[in-house]
């Protein structure tokens, strides 16, 4: 009974969990771990003007998506969640004096003076997005290189240097998993490796090449032939 | 009177309530829940959580209000300063008994 955990803990417990009951916050990882996908194979393999908008377009869609997914996600749960199985507010919107995120939280921390204050949890949070938001901008800037050297290294040499920056980026938060990390140098290995990215339609803007002329025929059509 | 006891008799007896208690548990766990969520987790009736929460709010510990979120109509429960402090004042009078009972000293708690 001395070491069960304290009915407060458990509460707290209970209302983290609650926030990610739903699935939702998974769905939208899911879907900006898609977003991101397409932005960065496309940017490999991109072969149209088309596809490079689009792509860039999912690059914005995921930087919203990371940057806004609390705001995302409890308009998402206000919509879904919320009127089946009823609101308890989110741990980012918490408005208590203090936040617990200490796992050992019992009863005894009920008065710690050193419990982070409303304004600096607001701060790093603050500080939080800036640096994811620096993260992101130097990845998309790592990830111009691809149209500038068409070769397939540059596929492997992108995907490490992403990895570093993100790795570098999100350190402090510990919020990205190692394997994701890891992920974008074996993506762009594997692109680079099976030819995914062939250098010729590797351009920012592809112009179609004209048919071959067949032999026997003018390269350019003369004047057509008066009725 | 001992000093145990004292603090057994100046218990808060709005909070003591097990039904109250829980509420009150839950209430400080998360900033705010609304009237469906404290249902699911006490599992008491509309009825009964009702009255309990007139009764809390009477006592000033609790805040009701009725909201929005997008169109689904919420009604919101807080605990109000007071009723954070009282929690946290019940708590240390339990942890008070508890460690008299243990064999320990009560007033180091």
């Amino acid at each position: 009974m001395a070491n069960s955990p304290s009915p407060v803990f458990l509460a707290e417990k209970r209302s983290w969990s609650y926030w990610f009951a739903d699935g939702l916050p998974q769905l939208l990882i899911g879907v900006s771990a898609i977003l991101f996908g397409f932005y960065f194979i496309s940017m490999m393999t991109s072969a149209s003007t088309g596809l490079v908008v689009l792509s860039f377009v999912a690059f914005g869609a995921y930087l919203l998506i990371q940057i806004r997914a609390p705001q995302i996600l409890e308009w998402l749960k206000a919509r879904i969640t919320y009127p089946r199985t009823g609101y308890a507010a989110s741990p980012y919107f918490a408005t208590k004096k203090s936040v617990y995120c200490d796992a050992n939280l019992n009863l005894t921390t009920v008065q710690d003076p050193n419990a982070p204050a409303i304004a600096e949890i607001k701060r790093v949070r603050r500080a939080r997005n800036l640096r994811l938001s620096r993260t992101y901008i130097l990845m998309a800037l790592a990830s111009l290189g691809l149209w500038f050297v068409h070769a397939p290294w540059i596929c492997t040499l992108t995907g490490i240097v992403m990895g570093i920056i993100l790795w570098m980026g999100t350190r402090a938060d510990k919020s990205v998993s190692l394997l994701v990390i890891l992920g974008f140098p074996v993506v762009g290995f594997s692109v680079g490796a099976l030819q995914l990215a062939p250098p010729r339609s590797r351009r920012l803007f592809h112009h179609r090449s004209r048919p071959p002329v067949p032999p026997g025929r003018p390269a350019f059509p003369g004047p057509l032939p008066s009725a | 009177m001992t000093p145990d006891l004292q603090a057994l008799a100046s218990l808060d007896r709005v909070i003591h309530e097990p039904a109250r208690l829980m509420i009150m548990t839950i209430l400080y766990s998360v900033a705010e829940a609304d009237f469906l969520y404290l249902q699911r987790e006490c599992g008491l009736t509309q009825g009964n959580l009702s009255s309990h929460l007139a009764k809390l709010e009477e006592a000033g510990y609790v805040a009701i209000s009725k909201t929005f979120k997008g169109k689904y109509p919420l009604t919101i429960c807080s605990l109000t300063k007071n009723g954070r402090e009282a929690f946290e004042g019940y708590v240390r009078k339990m942890q008070y008994v508890a460690g008299s009972t243990n064999g320990g000293n009560g007033a180091n708690h």
